[in-house]
């Protein structure tokens, strides 16, 4: 095996010889090109973030609804349990929202991965890109990745703040975590689908058949 | 379900099939501008997207440059999350590779992403040969596989089925799982898949994927879906394996950034697929889900002798099937006709470089150049200038069959001869016109039933080019 990783890397170098092989600095060159990176190309986005952020949302089949504060948030997540018809019964991931939320009697958390029984989980988003309307999870301890993708409904809590402009803008937040990157991030961009039959668009291929947003403002 | 062994020599005759094949030429029918016009809208709404195209083609350029240090520098990376990067040389290295992570973990039943690389490897049969499952979890890819079927298209690879057809491999192949009756609508269908490969997740003991990219910022893996399959095989399985060629790499996440906004829109003509996730090692400290191992199996097979000629800009590909989508040829006959596993403008420039001449001769040559491959390439890969290089070498290796070039020659003697030549073709453009009368098209040619039987030909201008021109030097003067 090393004996591989060594005949391609002496392949490459051979193919790169006479042009770029021996250039001075080269190491510098790729070392400096990852340190000092920066945005490229960014699309201009306009403002206002946040409604920007709901319509892209929108626009890939997402729903969503604006709070105005933290403890306005159970009801809007009964609202939509009722809506989609299900029990009231919720996955529960870690965030700084969602864990000062006050559940009420009638809703009944749990706290652990998914399974391919459970049927709704809530999570709080990381942060909101306004140029897609993507949503950005973190893996972590409480914050289990199958929550994203198992349950038939997915529930997300954002933090109207946390909406940024550009995708690069969350790469610069992440770089600058204590523990560097997490093992997983996830960017959602609405709800599972596939157009895999007859190229038209089904909803609820493998993940969820349907992304809520509930958006936190204050 | 074992794929049929790879090949690309019988272009003509699969072709031949291919447009005469009703089922086939209704899926691509109905195929036909989807994509395209996805694309074009997605396009038009972005007023960056050309500076994007350069941005893109000048990473990738630079990654190519120093690919040796880039896969370093990943490598490094992706040990230090914890994972472990695997070398192979040959796509049966690969596989071998592949083949021992999975019984060193016990593993009876694999989930599969797709993976074109896979595809490349022909590593589900090398799989089931060492007695392990393995379940596709792609609708398309999953479809195919009931079908004992290659992948016609690269990101949508059961293009090629009808809705009639799907319901038939469900009705044969679900009964096991409880579903009895035949289904017939979309969302049915869906549903159905949706049902029996939750089971395959819940059971699966290794996931494996491919990457769109590889970041050596981060040494994370990056894929791009739709389905969210992908990330269940990446998340619920104990052993988590991804296959990438090796020019997959790129440098930092704001290239990823570049590339992200281009290869969805180029590719189904979205802003963003609906998942993309960045995986960087096995299960940390504390976690109780994700994977206890992660292993990544990085393929050379010809990428690293391509770097050194004329076909490095070749290794910019991201794969989106932009190029296929716009491609006449592709159109009219399906992917399976290429013979292996990319088609498609790609493919007829890939398939010789990976596996010879004397497999894909037809490849480079069924092609128009009308180069509208070149014209949508988000990377900007000059797909028909690669083609007609192809053709140079085969010419020069006298490859051609012996009329093909003593028509060529003889053609050649006629065009040293001008006046000979325009009074030889003024005859051929007559009688065409003759037979066409008047419609513009001829549906039939006596010696041309190979061409009239699939298509139409186009009647000739009544006069020849060469007679235009010096109409037109006549009347300029």
């Amino acid at each position: 095996m090393t004996g591989s990783r060594n005949n391609i890397l002496q392949a490459v170098r051979s193919s790169l010889a006479t042009r770029e092989q021996h250039s001075p600095g080269r190491v510098e060159l790729v070392e400096k090109w990852i340190s000092a990176s920066e945005a490229h190309i960014q699309p201009h986005v306009e403002d206002p973030l946040i409604q920007r952020f709901c319509d892209k949302h929108a626009a890939v089949h997402g729903t969503y609804e604006r709070v105005a504060g933290l403890a306005d948030v159970p009801a809007a997540v009964l609202r939509h349990l009722t809506a989609i018809e299900n029990p009231k019964q919720l996955l529960v991931g870690q965030g700084e929202l969602l864990d000062l939320v006050l559940w009420p009697d009638d809703i009944s958390i749990e706290k652990r991965p998914a399974t391919v029984e459970d049927s709704v989980a809530i999570s709080e988003a990381y942060a909101g890109i306004a140029e897609t309307g993507t949503l950005v999870l973190l893996s972590g301890e409480q914050r289990w990745t199958s929550h994203n993708f198992l349950p038939d409904d997915h529930i997300i809590v954002l933090n109207s703040t946390l909406i940024v402009r550009h995708q690069e803008d969350i790469w610069a937040r992440l770089r600058g975590l204590p523990d560097g990157l997490p093992r997983v991030v996830n960017l959602i961009t609405g709800p599972s689908k596939t157009a895999d039959v007859e190229q038209t668009v089904q909803y609820g291929a493998h993940g969820p058949r349907r992304l809520h947003l509930i958006v936190v403002e204050g | 379900m074992t794929q049929a062994a790879p090949s690309a020599a019988v272009f003509k005759s699969k072709a031949r099939e291919a447009l005469s094949d009703p089922a086939l030429l209704q899926a691509m029918e109905r195929a036909k501008g989807g994509f395209v016009g996805a694309r074009r809208i997605a396009i038009e709404e972005l007023a960056e997207f050309e500076s994007l195209r350069d941005a893109a083609q000048d990473i990738k350029d630079h990654v190519l440059n120093h690919l040796d240090l880039y896969l370093e520098r990943y490598e490094r990376k992706t040990i230090e999350n914890g994972g472990h990067v695997h070398w192979a040389q040959t796509a049966e290295e690969a596989c071998e590779i592949v083949k021992k992570i999975c019984l060193d973990a016990d593993a009876r039943l694999v989930a599969k992403g797709k993976s074109m690389v896979s595809e490349e490897m022909g590593l589900n049969r090398v799989l089931e040969e060492a007695g392990i499952e393995v379940a596709e979890t792609d609708l398309g890819e999953y479809i195919i596989q009931l079908a004992g079927e290659s992948p016609s298209h690269i990101i949508a690879p059961a293009i090629h089925k009808t809705r009639e057809q799907i319901t038939e491999l469900f009705y044969e192949n679900h009964k096991g799982h409880g579903f009895s009756e035949r289904v017939t609508r979309r969302e049915d269908i869906v549903n159905e898949a949706r049902s029996v490969l939750r089971n395959v997740f819940a059971r699966a003991d290794v996931g494996i994927t491919g990457a769109n990219f590889l970041v050596a910022e981060t040494g994370a893996n990056v894929i791009v879906t739709n389905e969210g399959n992908g990330d269940l095989a990446s998340t619920l399985p104990r052993v988590q394996i991804i296959t990438a060629g090796i020019e997959k790499v790129i440098p930092s996440l704001d290239d990823l950034s570049t590339f992200l906004r281009i290869l969805s829109r180029s590719a189904t003509g979205q802003e963003m697929s609906a998942y993309t996730t960045l995986y960087a090692g096995p299960r940390r400290q504390g976690e109780v889900e994700g994977p206890t191992e992660y292993h990544v199996v990085l393929l050379d097979n010809g990428r690293s002798a391509m770097l050194g000629g004329s076909y490095r800009s070749m290794l910019r590909c991201i794969r989106c099937g932009a190029c296929l989508n716009h491609c006449p040829v592709y159109s009219a006959v399906g992917g399976h006709a290429y013979g292996w596993v990319y088609p498609g403008p790609m493919g007829s420039v890939l398939t010789p470089l990976m596996q010879g001449f004397e497999r894909s001769f037809d490849l480079p040559n069924a092609c128009t150049l009308n180069g509208r491959c070149n014209d949508v390439c988000p990377v900007r890969i000059p797909l028909s200038d690669m083609l007609r290089r192809h053709r140079f070498e085969q010419y020069r290796r006298n490859l051609n069959p012996w009329l093909g070039r003593r028509l060529l020659s003889l053609w050649a003697w006629f065009a040293r001869r001008p006046r000979l030549y325009q009074g030889v073709v003024a005859l051929p453009v007559w009688a065409m016109n003759r037979f066409g009368r008047g419609r513009g098209v001829l549906r039939r040619l006596p010696g041309a039933g190979g061409w009239t039987g699939g298509r139409d030909l186009a009647v000739p201008e009544k006069r020849t080019f060469q007679v235009q021109w010096q109409a037109k030097r006549d009347s300029d003067a």
